[in-house]
């Protein structure tokens, strides 16, 4: 097993691992590349949320099965103009929602570590193709966790950039106010590299950035002696499994080998943020998914007699049942009578949060914590009770609603050989701490030189 | 905060143009209810004088010049070629006032 780089090398790895592990919706006999660019033909898994004129964009959704995308996402075409040898389209939860790919109207993604266990999601497929060595690294979206938990769950780096560090252009929408592409990949400095790559204003995405584009493989190696980091009483409360709290105290603690000093910090409305966060998520969603109507993506058949009916009929047959439960959560937070009540009172609150972190950052530089508080747990096993499955995201959607930038770095693995990642938190438009900080923790423990065996 | 009822469920469904199975709008209601007596607790969090967070990405104002530029992703053609029936530049639909079975 070993990460690799050329698509001779991807192409055997998936033939070996796809069996066990449904990471692609698609694969590509010939992958789309262009010549030269500092990526050099390695190979590129893209998440099938995100448009792609190769093969098929379907969101892990019935009602896109069919759809072929006339152009390219910024992002991609930033990737095929690097070099990029993009190998495939890899499987997420329905339109990006969900912890674990089991919304997928495709069917789930196994982790590489267990296979009886999720991936972890929405980019489930993006983070067990780049574990399993299927790809050498790979695209995913970041709504309230979407890299960071996959990329937990499976011991890969992922990253979720500041909003509009990246171009959302191409982008399957779910909550525009929170959607960031991010990559996935086996180190810090391969992961930074493709943030490099795809960050930078966009003219084709009006909530892009434009501040230059950070040095962000150079920060890899910057010293992080005097660094203040923070840790969030909150992010350890009730509920954390006690293996990952022990990962996770001892990984922050080894920080301080390297001279970092380790502050205790208070971030209170960490309790909201599950509440404000799926009430405006959801809210936004019911918005971007009215666009799917069967007449515009893809050529969906219906033989109706009105045109209400059509859209009745299609977008019944086409959701899966988190996003019906999504669209009509979202239209009821926004329906006259309740707007004021659930949707701006979130919106209020989310202000408060970012206030909450602008504040924390003021005493710190950086803040740090579990990605998620339980490692890859099994198949199923959440599926009863929609809340169950929104609270694996308590620690990642704080980030989301502040808008600004965290990654997940691999720190160690249970005592059932699962992968528990550690977040690191920076403020707006300062990933260059992010990945110093995670980079510099990579050196002295280089947990990412470990794949998963091969089931059999 | 009330929770939902039955009745909302199927409105909801109706104007968000989605058809659910009786089934499924009792469990979206049971669902949706224990969701959102979970997510009330916001009610009690002050925010008196709070703005909305609406401005997600700080920028103001982000403009162009209004010019075409066509084909600059792809052509027309190109997107009609993704719908089910189309008629020279078209995409043909079933009548708006049409006569339907279900109301």
């Amino acid at each position: 097993m070993k990460t690799p780089y050329t698509i001779q090398e991807s192409r055997d790895a998936i033939t070996a691992w796809e069996p066990y592990i449904h990471a692609f919706l698609e694969t590509f006999e010939e992958p789309p590349a262009s010549e030269g660019g500092v990526l050099a033909g390695k190979p590129v898994a893209i998440k099938d949320n995100i448009l792609t004129k190769a093969g098929h964009t379907t969101a892990g959704s019935k009602i896109l099965e069919r759809f072929q995308s006339p152009y390219n996402a910024t992002v991609v075409e930033k990737l095929l103009h690097a070099g990029a040898a993009i190998v495939g389209k890899t499987n997420p939860d329905e339109f990006a929602m969900g912890s674990s790919t089991e919304y997928s109207a495709f069917g789930v993604t196994k982790n590489p570590w267990d296979i009886s266990r999720v991936a972890g999601g929405s980019s489930g497929g993006s983070a067990a193709a780049v574990a399993s060595g299927e790809a050498w690294g790979a695209l995913g979206t970041d709504t309230g966790g979407s890299v960071r938990h996959p990329a937990s769950l499976c011991s890969v780096v992922g990253v979720k950039p500041t909003y509009g560090r990246v171009s959302r252009h191409g982008l399957i929408s779910y909550g525009s106010s929170l959607d960031q592409a991010g990559p996935i990949a086996r180190t810090v400095k391969d992961a930074a590299l493709l943030l490099e790559i795809i960050a930078g204003q966009d003219p084709y995405d009006a909530t892009s950035s434009s501040l230059s584009v950070g040095q962000y493989s150079k920060a890899c190696d910057k010293d992080i002696a005097g660094m203040k980091v923070g840790v969030p009483e909150e992010f350890f409360a009730e509920g954390i499994h006690p293996e990952v709290e022990h990962l996770i105290r001892a990984a922050i603690e080894s920080l301080k080998d390297q001279g970092a000093i380790v502050i205790p910090i208070s971030l209170p409305l960490t309790s909201a943020a599950i509440p404000v966060y799926y009430l405006i998520a959801k809210a936004e969603a019911s918005t971007n998914l009215a666009r799917y109507d069967g007449l515009r993506y893809g050529k969906i058949d219906t033989h109706d007699a009105s045109l209400l009916e059509h859209y009745v009929h299609v977008r019944g047959k086409g959701f899966g049942p988190e996003v019906k439960r999504a669209i009509v959560m979202g239209t009821y937070a926004l329906s006259a009578g309740y707007v004021d009540e659930w949707y701006k009172q979130a919106s209020k609150v989310r202000t408060l949060i970012r206030r909450e972190y602008e504040n924390a950052f003021k005493a710190v530089d950086i803040i740090t914590g579990p990605v998620t508080p339980e490692p890859a747990f099994l198949i199923g096993s959440k599926m009863l009770d929609p809340l169950q499955m929104y609270l694996a995201d308590a620690l990642t959607v704080p980030v989301n609603l502040a808008g600004i930038p965290a990654m997940s770095v691999p720190c160690g693995f249970t005592s059932e050989r699962l992968p528990v990642g550690l977040q690191i938190i920076a403020p707006h438009f300062q990933e260059e701490r992010m990945f110093a900080v995670a980079s510099a923790y990579e050196k002295q423990h280089e947990w990412n030189a470990a794949f998963p065996p091969l089931p059999h | 905060m009330d929770t939902l009822a039955m009745e909302e469920v199927r409105a909801i469904a109706r104007l968000s143009r989605l058809a659910l199975t009786e089934e499924e709008v009792a469990q979206a209601t049971s669902d949706l209810s224990g969701i959102l007596g979970h997510f009330s607790a916001i009610g009690g969090i002050d925010t008196a004088n709070i703005q909305p967070a609406d401005d997600a990405s700080g920028l103001v104002n982000v403009s162009r010049e209004d010019v075409a530029h066509p084909n600059a992703l792809c052509s027309s053609e190109d997107l009609l070629e993704r719908s089910p029936k189309i008629r020279q530049k078209y995409i043909e639909v079933p009548g708006v006032f049409d006569e339907s079975s279900i109301s």
